[in-house]
This record gives structure tokens, C-alpha cells and sequence, in this order.
């Protein structure tokens, strides 16, 4: 092929390019308010909702995750661009793991011995843990599909970054439902649920947002 | 042989800018001046690999500027960016013959431009890979990029009205820019 011809070629596709940002927000959104409400019609929502957000300690429950998934949905559209090789926006997630886990240590000491595991354990470890990676996986692979014709050069941190926005968000929802209050308890489950949607977005990303 | 830089960035900038609202004219004349630019850094970087696999990084890099210019940033000057591009198409090039280089993106500002080569004409590299497509999508490039014929004469050959072969293109450009991707 002649170089000149594939410019008349690429020039005769005048199909408009379509920007990401607004197209990841009009599919993946859908798609995360989607499994969040069929995940919450099965739980129900906690009953003392307006009470609970009211209390400080209870209201990180929300205030931590949306820290992190909104300056990770940033850093994950500020990636699709060839020439942002990274981005403040992507540091801040670590940045606020590293205060849950600061939290976590010092609710830990404070903690008699014997009552450590029960209270990290509560009553509704695997019911947290499935449902934030449900809700998070529905705009995770959404988003994943979108971010692909974006032109990430880092495609694992921009995988990543989705899937942290995407567990953020999903724990900011169920968050709605669940009523297990200890630090400990959320910290260790949010935080679990939350990683995990980051390690798969940060596998998947390696692999399909190559270009 | 350097174009006066400022006036060269408003130019590409403007000139995506009126390509992406639909001028066509303005969008061939922004991939025909890139292309030397284009060229002068891929064979600056390249040493030593032949003409024809420059040319094909090159027409990868063309490819991929095409499919990817949503991501370009209308109020951003257009050639960090076009450079970006082509440093990725460059890395990945070198990638796929595996050889390893470090490529800083600062020695990417000020290069030469390049002519082409005079005797680039059946790339078999582009053939293979057009032939790794759908078979409509490949009918459709090899009629009209490799045989280089009209796209009235190509639409009548395949079936397809106007409308249609525009968006039969745009699929088959999306497709061949993600085969040249997998193809590692």
C-alpha cells in the first residue's frame, strides 16, 4: 500500500470520531445504577439510612470509596490520551489506601485480642465482598470496552484505574444496604472488594486496552 | 529542512480541528504534512532497519492517528500528541522484531523531515494483514487502497450504495488498526 493512497483511504472515512469521556459516562453509568439497583432490591436498604449518615464514622463508609473512585475516573480518562503518560489524579487512590490502612492498624490496637477476628469477620463478610465486585464488575467491563478505543499507554494503571472507580463506586452503593458499621469490618471488606475489582480491571486493562 | 515551528503547530492544530468538524480537504492535507515529519522521526530513531519497515511504522502510526483522533484534545497543540502516537507505533514496532530501545520523549521535538521512498509500491506487509480481515472488509481496502480505485467503482464492485461503503470503511479502518495491534 502507498502511503499517499492510505491518507485518500483514511481520508474518505468521515464518520465522525466520537469522544470517550461523555460515552463512557452514558454506557458504564447505566451500567453500574443497573447492578447496583437489582443488587439493592434484592438486599434492601438499610432502614436507619439518614441516622447512619449523620454519624462520622459511619458516613467514611461513603466518604472513602467516592475519595477513591472519583480522582481514579479522572486518571482513567485523562489516560486515554497517547501523550499523558500519568496524571496527579492516579496517585490519590493510594494515597487514601494508605489512610484506610493507617485506620485500620490503629482500630486494630485498640482491639482486645480475642474480639479482633469477630469484629472483622461481622456477620456479612461474603455478602459484601460478592456484591461490591457485582455491582463494580457491570461498569468494569462497560467501561473496559469504551476505554479501549481510547489511546492508553499504560494500559495496566488505566485498567486499574476503572476498576478502582468501578469498586469505589460499587462500595459507595452497597454501602446503601449494608449496616455492619465497624471500621474494622469495612475497612477489611470494602477495601478487599474494592482491590480485587482493581486487580482484574489492571489484568484486563493489560490486555484489551493494548493499541 | 525544520518548518518554523509555531506557525507549523497552529496549522495541524486548525487543521484537525476543521478535519473533525468534516472538512475532508483540510484532513488530507494534514496527513499529507505530517507524513515527512512522520517519516524523518521514525528513520532518526530506526537506524538500521530498512526503508520498508520504516514506512510500514509509519503508515501504522498514519492508521492509528486516524482511529484514535477522538482522544486528541481540541484546545491541546496537536503535535504532542501526533508524537506520542508515533513514539507508541515506534516502541510497539521495535516490540514485535524484539529488540528492546528507550525512547525519550524530549529527542521527539525537533527532527528532520524526510521524502519518501520512490520505490514503495506492493507493501506485502499491509496485503497480509488486509487479508486477515472479514472478507467484505478486505474486498473493500484491497479494491480501494491496494488496487487504488475509485470508491464509486469499488461501491459498484461490492454492492455497496455510498452510505453504506462509508460506514463499511470505518468499520474495516477500526478492524485493520486493532489486527495490526493483536498481530504481535
Amino acid at each position: 500500500m502507498r502511503t499517499e493512497r492510505l491518507i485518500d483511504v483514511l481520508a474518505a472515512d468521515d464518520t465522525a470520531p466520537r469522544p470517550i469521556g461523555p460515552r463512557l459516562m452514558m454506557q458504564a453509568g447505566p451500567a453500574l445504577i443497573a447492578a447496583a439497583v437489582l443488587a439493592l432490591s434484592i438486599l434492601g436498604i438499610r432502614s436507619d439510612l439518614g441516622a447512619a449518615l449523620a454519624n462520622p464514622t459511619t458516613l467514611m463508609k461513603w466518604l472513602l470509596p467516592l475519595a477513591v473512585a472519583i480522582p481514579a475516573l479522572y486518571a482513567a480518562l485523562r489516560l486515554t490520551r497517547p501523550q499523558i503518560r500519568h496524571t496527579p489524579a492516579q496517585f490519590i487512590p493510594a494515597l487514601i489506601g494508605v489512610l484506610a490502612l493507617v485506620w485500620l492498624a490503629l482500630a486494630a490496637a485498640s482491639t482486645a485480642p480475642d474480639l479482633l477476628w469477630p469484629q472483622v469477620r461481622g456477620r456479612t463478610a461474603l455478602i459484601c465482598l460478592i456484591s461490591v465486585t457485582f455491582i463494580g464488575l457491570a461498569p468494569l467491563l462497560v467501561g473496559l470496552r469504551i476505554l479501549r478505543e481510547g489511546a492508553c499507554v499504560s494500559p495496566t494503571v488505566s485498567g486499574a484505574m476503572l476498576g478502582l472507580a468501578s469498586g469505589g463506586l460499587a462500595a459507595a452503593f452497597y454501602a446503601l444496604h449494608c449496616n455492619q458499621d465497624a471500621p474494622l469490618f469495612f475497612l477489611t471488606w470494602y477495601g478487599l472488594g474494592i482491590l480485587g475489582l482493581t486487580a482484574g480491571g489492571a489484568l484486563l486493562g493489560r490486555h484489551f486496552l493494548r493499541w | 529542512m525544520t518548518k518554523d515551528a509555531g506557525q507549523a503547530e497552529g496549522d495541524w492544530s486548525q487543521l484537525m480541528r476543521d478535519a473533525i468538524a468534516g472538512d475532508q480537504r483540510a484532513y488530507r492535507r494534514l496527513l499529507t504534512a505530517m507524513t515527512p515529519v512522520l517519516r524523518g522521526l521514525v528513520r532518526a530513531r530506526a537506524a538500521g532497519m530498512d526503508a520498508s519497515w520504516c514506512e510500514d511504522v509509519v503508515q501504522e502510526t498514519l492508521l492509528a492517528i486516524h482511529v484514535k483522533r477522538a482522544t486528541w484534545d481540541s484546545g491541546q497543540p496537536l503535535r504532542p500528541w501526533v508524537y506520542a502516537i508515533a513514539r507508541h507505533k515506534l516502541v510497539d514496532a521495535f516490540r514485535r522484531r524484539g529488540r528492546r530501545i528507550h525512547l525519550p520523549v524530549e529527542d521527539f521535538a525537533d527532527m528532520l523531515q524526510a521524502p519518501p521512498e520512490p520505490d514503495m509500491l506492493e507493501r506485502r506487509d499491509a496485503g497480509t494483514l488486509i487479508g486477515r480481515l472479514p472478507e467484505r472488509d478486505a474486498a473493500l481496502l484491497r479494491c480501494l487502497a491496494l488496487e487504488e480505485r475509485g470508491s464509486d467503482e469499488c461501491g459498484a464492485r461490492l454492492g455497496l450504495a455510498p452510505g453504506a461503503l462509508r460506514v463499511a470503511l470505518h468499520r474495516a479502518l477500526q478492524r485493520l488498526a486493532r489486527l495490526r495491534q493483536e498481530e504481535t
